[in-house]
């Protein structure tokens, strides 16, 4: 019986040879590849390259690296906090509306979630258009008509980060709505009546009732709606470049910058590296909370 | 019955001569698969037949399917290359010896290609090379090599509103005078608009301010200088003017989230601007946009406005071909192609035409009625004699970055003209001495 039991083992890693070699060669070359090529001095323009620690070195001490990541970090929080605040309470509104059978719940599930499948490219155009200060702005027209002044939402520095803070929100809002909606859904009905016999305000049933019950899930979310915002590229690119200036550059359109538009393969390779080690910090605090999690049910 | 026989065969055998021309020509390959000299030719996808504007299309299928057919000894795999790391790519390749026989090389990192292309000097006369425009002349030759075909070309010039401008600015002074006129009559105008976001757009349009006042971003051996001696006397002579313009209300402080001369398009369309720095192929665009009875109406060229009269300069750019093979076959093949469709007098004529680029050389601009008789192209042909290309330089990517930030920043607020320049300073010297 041991014995079938150890073919059949040998047999399982057969049949899972093939999605190990498509990983391999698909994720982790690549990011090895990237690995060496951050420790190098490597660029598109040269030639030879030899094996250097000077790319850390110099992107550490460059002044433009730690604005940058002041920026990104700035980004990231704002766009957590308000992407899972939003997020919560319209799943908590969504959820009271589906238990009081009120008409308009799939419809405004379908509408929140319809920002979340717009790729991120067209979001940028989208909120470009609206935000713009030029006369075809649409948000400008009507601040404009209102006050008699436009706001500079895409080429002051302040307004500009705003924008982006913004326009990721309304986009990653709905990921929070759908994940924490599964999880309210999930807590017993019975917990809130007893709570409400127990003469528990609304207010008291969502700190001790619904926050204990959905701690699993809100850390899960915290998690990946981090990871997501971190590696936000396509929405900046399409509003703003990265500028005016550096106002809106994060760690992935650096990254980009350093490759693409200064050919700086090294920087570039190194400056994902960070952004890599970021994410995989997130990624093992996200596996720690779910075994936490695991645990203890 | 005889006759009958005669005209279904001529019929069927002229049918049969169409099918097979057409089917010799395809958006990724040209000619019979059996053909003996295989060319693998990479370029952009606007410049091929998969190019999505109708006139580009049509110029390109008739184009290659007259050719072929002259040629049918060859046949042609076409490639697409798009987005910003296509010459990057390219490079790469051709360092590593997999490159295309023949590519399209941006004509501002051509000088790092010099060492992989092959030289052409025996496809052409000294006097075909010299009909074309100086730079491309200067950027084509290295070491006395003919090492590419510069085929189109661009520039930047200043359009102006005939109807609310008599006489176009030439100096800085009379732009800032006309500019707060204009101002005061038409308080909601965006007077003076340029691309000042962070892209190549911003460099190529007002680094010619710079340079026209005798500036230099490297020196000949590639060395920044761009903040050394007289260099940061004209570099900050340009921030301070550009601070000024947004300072005086003649330009709005949202260009600086312009990042390409198009995007000033729809402000143009919509009729709030007096004068801005864009490029000669807004001219097509804007005639789409407004019509070209109007367009040609309100709207007039000049060179761009310098520090002070009698100096000019513009920025230019463009695209050449280039052959990585050294099969003599196979390069006269494509010289063969490339002079018909591109590059020899009446190619270039037909697909700039098409494409609403502006010809390399300068006797198209006399010999093709289409552009002796435009007052456009005359314009443009006399403001792109004072052209300048961008260094080709491993280190000028880094320093476009820094002054696209620094123009930026100056004209958003976030920084002093000294402190955009020393910041860009700082970060390109950094960089260079890494790269040593």
């Amino acid at each position: 019986m041991k014995n079938d039991i150890s073919k059949k083992e040998t047999w399982a890693w057969l049949w899972i040879l093939p999605v190990i070699a498509i990983l391999s060669l698909f994720y982790v070359v690549p990011i090895v590849k990237v690995g060496l090529y951050s420790f190098t001095n490597a660029s598109f323009f040269g030639g030879k390259f030899h094996y250097t620690l000077n790319t850390y070195g110099f992107l550490f001490s460059s002044g433009t690296f730690w604005i940058m990541l002041k920026t990104t970090l700035l980004f990231v929080i704002a766009s957590v906090i308000f992407q899972f605040l939003l997020g919560f309470s319209i799943s908590l509104a969504l959820v009271d509306g589906e238990n009081r059978k009120l008409l308009g719940t799939t419809f405004v599930r379908t509408a929140v979630l319809s920002a979340w499948v717009i790729p991120g490219v067209v979001i940028g155009i989208v909120w470009k258009l609206l935000l713009t200060g030029a006369s075809y702005g649409i948000l400008n027209y009507y601040i404009k008509v209102l006050t008699g002044y436009a706001i500079p939402f895409l080429s002051s520095p302040t307004w500009a980060l705003v924008s982006i803070i913004i326009a990721n929100v309304w986009r990653g809002t709905a990921f929070s709505m759908i994940i924490l909606y599964g999880g309210l859904k999930q807590v017993p009905q019975e917990l809130y009546e007893a709570a409400q016999i127990d003469g528990a305000s609304a207010w008291k049933r969502l700190i001790h009732v619904t926050i204990p019950q959905l701690k699993q899930v809100i850390f899960i979310n915290l998690a990946l709606i981090t990871i997501y915002t971190f590696n936000t590229f396509d929405m900046i690119m399409a509003l703003t470049g990265g500028g005016p200036g550096r106002a809106t550059e994060v760690l992935s359109i650096y990254s980009y910058d350093s490759v693409f538009e200064r050919w700086a393969l090294s920087q570039g390779a190194a400056s994902a590296i960070v952004l890599l080690v970021i994410n995989l910090i997130i990624v093992i605090f996200y596996y720690r909370t779910m075994k936490v999690g695991e645990n203890n049910a | 019955m005889f006759r009958k026989l005669t005209v279904l065969l001529v019929t069927l055998g002229l049918i049969g001569m169409l099918v097979s021309a057409a089917t010799l020509v395809t958006p990724t390959h040209i000619g019979s698969y059996n053909a003996p000299i295989s060319i693998t030719m990479d370029l952009l996808p606007q410049y091929s037949m998969q190019a999505v504007n109708p006139a580009r299309q049509q110029y390109l299928k008739k184009a290659y399917e007259e050719w072929i057919r002259k040629n049918p000894d060859v046949q042609v795999y076409f490639q697409i290359i798009s987005g910003p790391a296509a010459m990057a790519k390219l490079l790469t390749q051709a360092r590593s010896g997999t490159a295309p026989d023949v590519s399209q090389v941006d004509s501002f990192v051509l000088p790092r290609f010099y060492p992989y292309l092959q030289p052409l000097n025996k496809y052409f006369t000294s006097d075909e090379i010299s009909d074309l425009l100086p730079y491309c002349q200067k950027g084509m030759i290295h070491n006395g090599q003919l090492k590419a075909l510069w085929f189109t070309t661009d520039a930047r010039v200043l359009y102006y509103r005939k109807d609310l401008i008599s006489k176009p600015p030439k100096t800085w002074a009379e732009l800032f005078e006309l500019g707060k006129k204009l101002k005061k009559e038409h308080p909601d105008m965006n007077v003076f608009m340029y691309p000042a976001g962070k892209n190549e757009a911003t460099i190529i349009c007002l680094m010619p301010l710079f340079w026209a006042q005798g500036g230099k971003l490297v020196d000949t051996n590639g060395k920044p200088v761009f903040n050394e001696g007289k260099n940061r006397e004209y570099m900050l002579n340009l921030l301070k003017f550009l601070k000024e313009t947004v300072d005086s209300g003649i330009t709005p402080e949202r260009v600086d989230a312009i990042t390409a001369e198009a995007q000033l398009n729809q402000d143009v369309a919509a009729g709030n601007v007096a004068m801005f720095i864009g490029g000669n192929w807004q001219v097509k665009q804007m005639e789409n946009l407004l019509g070209t009875a109007t367009f040609n109406k309100e709207w007039g060229a000049a060179p761009l406005p310098q520090i002070r009269d009698n100096i000019e300069s513009t920025g230019v750019g463009g695209w050449t071909w280039g052959i990585f093979t050294k099969d003599p076959a196979k390069q006269a093949a494509i010289i063969r192609m490339v002079n018909a469709i591109y590059f020899g007098s009446h190619g270039m004529f037909g697909w700039t035409k098409a494409a609403g680029y502006m010809p390399t050389r300068e006797s198209v601009y006399k010999d093709y009625a289409y552009y002796a008789t435009n007052p456009w192209m005359q314009k443009f042909l006399s403001i792109m004699k004072y052209g300048r290309p961008r260094p080709g330089f491993a280190i000028y990517p880094t320093i476009s970055t820094n002054l696209q930030v620094a123009i930026s920043s100056v004209v958003s607020g976030i920084s002093s003209p000294q402190e955009a320049l020393d910041t860009a300073w700082k970060n390109v010297m950094e960089e260079y001495n890494r790269m040593k």
